[in-house]
């Protein structure tokens, strides 16, 4: 057997001999080997095959339990369970309970409609995350026996090519081991334009170590000459028409010609996002050399008959050698000695510093989902009540001659099932829906790959489990309230007349919902104030009217000479663009996801404390810049034409930079490392639009040899020509760049992204929720109203006014909001500050938010009280007293 | 199950076969197999239309076992590496003799069944409903 056996296989192996004891344990594995390889060929031929192996594997051991009562049978009939009795029960309460949901087709459409939003929601969120960090990579044999090799603590985990080299040489527990990275590299087919892909460029051993055979001719070794490229399945199709003879034919990769000599089998995706790969390469010579260059992710198989622990055993020795001599070798980053973390099966897809982001992320959504959904089955739980009382004088009698009280739980609970169930599937199939949507659309521009969610077993599981949680939420406790003790009341009253324990468990209900409610309510207020806040924030420039285009010469391979004269020529031809009021270059966009760190500088007259080396953001610029985004210089000048590279270095920083590191403050003339500053600008964003702004420090274009720089114009008039004549000029000068302009508030969108996803989120789920609880306290109170009609009747001849019997009945529903507000506020107040970080403008405890919550809720359920109120109190009566 | 001494055992004695053993002992009478090669062997015989569920065939195999009608035989020498880890069986001499009493009993029923006209296609004009 390759390695310990496959969950399902061992579960199946067990099954197997309960269900057959005379089975042998080694004959159980066997079968258990012979499914599995069963399963694999039918989902290489269809889905279709696959659910068909399952399916009639259910049902042979299904039929195995049945036939195991023959007579010539010995050993112990199974106790799993008693088969035929409850099954025909069960089955029957389903028809009956099915048949009733058709006769009320509009409750029924609400039931199943609102759980059913609820599960999606839950099962949505769940998807992204199993894609992400459980869903076994297809293609990929035995996922489990892949490892990775992280550092231990809070840093990305890469590793330079060399120090690949050395940690892996003389290791043979794992093997065959590689060294990937994903990449967004510019790539043009035959007779194409150039366009940005994500691609992965990869050592030899990368398509050995996942094990995955190629569909036209191979992976690429280390003796192959270094301009080759293997290609994805849906690129092949798409681009060379799946045809043999793509084999030999060239593509341009970051400006030089690669040979592709093979293609990736289809559905091969990337080890860490659930995203299709349609380019691979070899690490290039130069990074081969590097050893201060870290930037590789580390993927090997496991032996076959190996353990995890063996593999970090010998992994810690060969690390511990590597680092000592990397400090003898005073190598400065790779110096740094760490501890490594090697994780196999699922763990080896995601950092462990990820992971646990990406699980936080999934609970708090999974946690809001899960509000909406304790709502929505609230509400159906308090009409299940209603219907289950009006048919207690049945169940009275039917306890009286002898039926099981248990049986009589089991009928009502599986009616709830059944409306569970059905929202279930109405889930899952939307959700479904919706992933392949995702996964055919229109490609993000940050990730240009095609993501794939698709479902698997497990998001099919968590359904199964919401909906039969769901249907229990629903239909168990009225079940059981409906069937208790004080029968013998209901059947001589015929109507239900001060039933207190339901009426005080419906209340409960009713309180759950308004706390739920008012907490989504108020989240929605407090994240639409952020958003409108993120949208006023001051950014410490203007990017109106300005565009930026990027030009990266990195990727077309142009030396620091050949960049300089590119750029200058640029400079002059843009500059003579119509319409261009200011033009400047700049190596990053603020609030674009892109930034530069620089740490552990020295500022003249600064004793950085020991744990806490200076930072700053880092960005080059050209002269004109700080003008053109109109960023005021508050000290000293801008760069000029004058700094150039030969002159004296220099530097100009933020406000923020020296309030940290310049705190006496005349910060002009101060040297940072081997420059001096000449100038300061007051505080500007450029990470983020929350929390304080960063210190920043922009060096001279001239004085630093870049070759991606993004040039930004303001123009006067319709910027939008003024863009087309942008591209044209970088095409003019060279065809094969990338060249798109694009307005800078479109390339700043990113920073918004996130606060408007929430407030659409908390939005729609407050308002769903407030939606649901004002159903559900107008049922209540009809309900309760109802009840009483007889006491309104005699309270009426007696000679109370309709205003106080309006103010009685609204004075008891207070009562009910106040404690469900009370909670609903504490919710509100634990969502705020768990979300405190993503919050711009606005604190966890905004009062605007919280007083906005309340009004809103207070009045949707005043008037939900108030209505029944004011029936009760148009009552005759005398027709109220007489009719019971 | 401890079976008296074989020249003892009759053949006849575990007849009707159950369901699908009948093939089984076919399959295996033709040449050693192992288990996924029973099933696609099964799979043909029928045409396609009997696929079988791998706890039926194992429960089958671990029954014919027990009755000594199979046994385990050593991979043949023309099996690949990935197959040396399989389990092959092989058909007995005893078995072989239950698939003769077996096939001797349908081929007299068949011979029953030709006799009452049982299959003829004359709607109602012999008699027999």
């Amino acid at each position: 057997m390759n390695g310990p056996p496959p969950r399902v296989s061992r579960l199946y192996a067990w099954l197997l001999r309960r269900v057959h004891s005379d089975i042998d344990a080694p004959t159980a594995a066997e079968a258990a080997a012979v499914f599995h390889a069963r399963r694999r060929d039918a989902r290489r031929r269809s889905i279709g095959a696959w659910a068909g192996v399952w399916t009639r594997e259910l049902t042979a051991l299904g039929l195995g339990l049945r036939r195991r009562r023959g007579p010539d049978r010995p050993g112990d009939p199974s106790r799993l369970l008693r088969w035929p009795g409850l099954a025909h029960q069960v089955a029957r309460d389903a028809g009956f309970a099915v048949r009733q949901m058709m006769r009320t087709p509009v409750f029924t459409t609400v039931a199943v409609g609102s759980v059913g939003a609820g599960l999606a929601g839950i099962l949505a969120v769940f998807t992204v995350a199993n894609a992400t960090l459980w869903r076994p990579m297809p293609v990929v044999t035995e996922p489990d026996r892949l490892a990775a090799i992280f550092y231990e603590g809070d840093s990305s985990s890469v590793w330079s090519y060399p120090d690949f080299e050395d940690l892996t040489r003389g290791v043979t527990s794992l093997s065959p081991v590689a060294a990937y990275s994903p990449d967004l590299v510019v790539m043009t087919v035959p007779g194409g334009a150039p366009r940005e892909i994500l691609g992965l460029r990869a050592s030899a051993g990368y398509f050995p170590a996942l094990g995955v055979p190629m569909a036209l001719g191979r992976a690429f070794r280390d003796d192959d000459p270094r301009e080759v490229a293997v290609i994805g399945h849906r690129l092949w199709q798409r681009e060379f028409g799946g045809r043999t003879d793509v084999l030999g034919r060239q593509i341009e990769v970051r400006g030089r010609p690669h040979t592709i000599i093979g293609v990736a089998p289809p559905g091969l995706m990337s080890i860490r996002e659930p995203v299709h790969l349609q380019l691979y390469y070899p690490i290039p010579d130069e990074e081969r050399r590097q050893r201060n260059r870290q930037s590789l992710y580390l993927i090997g198989r496991m032996r076959d008959d190996v353990s995890i622990d063996t593999v970090r055993a010998e992994l810690a020795v060969s690390a511990a050698r590597l680092f000592e001599a990397n400090e003898a070798r005073a190598a400065a980053t790779s110096a740094r000695p760490r501890s490594i973390r090697v994780e196999a099966g699922t763990g080896a897809r995601v950092e462990p510093r990820d992971r646990t982001a990406i699980l936080g992320i999934f609970a708090g959504a999974v946690a809001l989902m899960t509000i909406i959904l304790t709502v929505a089955t609230t509400n159906l739980a308090n009409m299940v009540l209603t219907r289950g009382l009006q048919r207690r004088s049945e169940f009275a009698v039917r306890l009286a001659l002898g039926a099981g009280r248990g049986r009589l739980v089991r009928q009502l609970v599986t009616e709830s099932l059944v409306i569970a169930a059905a929202a279930g599937a109405l889930a899952l199939f939307v959700v479904d829906l919706l992933a392949r949507r995702v996964s055919s659309g229109p490609v993000p521009a940050w990730l240009p790959a095609e993501i794939d969610f698709s479902l698997d077993w497990r998001v099919a599981l968590v359904g199964l489990a919401g909906a039969i949680l769901a249907g229990l939420a629903i239909g168990l406790l009225p079940a059981l309230h409906v069937t208790g003790t004080n029968l013998a009341a209901a059947i001589k009253a015929g109507v239900p007349a001060g039933d207190r324990k339901g009426t005080r468990l419906r209340a409960s209900l009713v309180t759950l919902q308004l706390a739920g409610s008012l907490a989504l309510v108020i989240a929605a207020v407090l994240f639409t104030r952020s958003l409108r806040e993120s949208h006023r924030v001051d950014l410490g420039f203007d990017p109106a009217g300005v565009s930026v285009m990027t030009v990266d010469l990195g990727e077309r391979q142009y030396s620091r000479e050949a960049a300089a004269r590119f750029f200058d020529r640029a400079e002059e031809r843009l500059a003579a663009i119509p319409g261009v009021a200011a033009l400047a270059f700049a190596h990053a966009v603020p609030l674009a996801g892109m930034r530069m760190l620089d740490a552990g500088f020295d500022v003249e007259g600064y004793e950085p404390p020991p744990d806490d080396p200076p930072l700053a953001v880092v960005n080059i610029v050209s002269p004109g810049y700080f003008r053109l985004m109109r960023m005021p210089i508050i000290a000293g000048r801008g760069f000029t034409s004058g700094d150039r590279d030969g002159a004296p270095e220099v530097v100009v920083v933020s406000e923020a930079f020296v309030r940290a590191y310049v705190p006496d403050g005349d910060a002009i003339g101060r040297r940072v490392d081997e420059a001096t500053i000449v100038g300061v600008v007051a505080s500007s964003r450029f990470s983020s639009l929350g929390g304080d702004p960063e210190p920043l420090i922009w060096r001279a274009q001239a004085q630093v040899g870049v070759t991606r720089l993004v040039a930004h114009v303001r123009a006067t008039g319709d910027p939008a020509a003024v863009r087309g004549a942008m591209e044209q000029v970088v095409r003019d000068q060279d065809s094969g760049l990338l060249a798109q302009a694009s307005d800078m508030n479109g390339a700043m969108r990113g920073a918004l992204l996130l606060p408007a996803i929430l407030s659409t989120t908390f939005a729609g789920a407050g308002m769903l929720a407030l939606a649901l609880a004002s159903l559900g306290v107008y049922g209540v109170m009809s309900y309760l109203v109802g009840t009483r009609r007889r006491e309104m009747g005699i309270r009426l001849a007696l000679g109370a006014t309709s205003r106080q019997i309006v103010g009685l009945i609204l004075r008891e529903g207070l009562t009910l909001l106040t404690v469900g507000f009370g909670a609903g506020l504490g919710l509100a107040v634990v969502i705020a500050f768990v979300a405190r970080s993503l919050l711009v403008g606005v604190g966890p405890l905004d009062p605007v938010s919280i007083g906005g919550g309340l009004l809103v809720l207070t009045a949707v359920a005043v008037t939900a009280c108030y209505l029944p109120a004011r029936r009760a109190a148009r009552l005759d009566p005398l027709s109220s007293l007489r009719n019971e | 199950m401890t079976p008296a001494s074989r020249a003892a055992r009759d053949p006849r004695r575990l007849l009707p076969l159950p369901a699908h053993d009948l093939q089984i002992l076919i399959a295996l009478a033709e040449r050693p197999r192992h288990g996924y090669a029973l099933l696609d062997a099964l799979e043909q015989q029928t045409g396609g239309r009997t696929r079988l569920g791998t706890s039926t065939l194992y429960a089958a195999l671990t029954r014919l076992q027990r009755a000594e009608v199979i046994a385990d035989a050593p991979p043949p020498p023309d099996a690949d590496s990935t197959d040396e880890r399989r389990r092959y069986y092989q058909i007995t001499a005893f078995g072989r003799a239950v698939m003769r009493e077996e096939a001797l009993r349908i081929r007299q029923l068949d011979r029953l069944l030709a006799d009452a006209r049982v299959l003829e296609a004359a709607p109602g004009s012999r008699g027999g409903a």
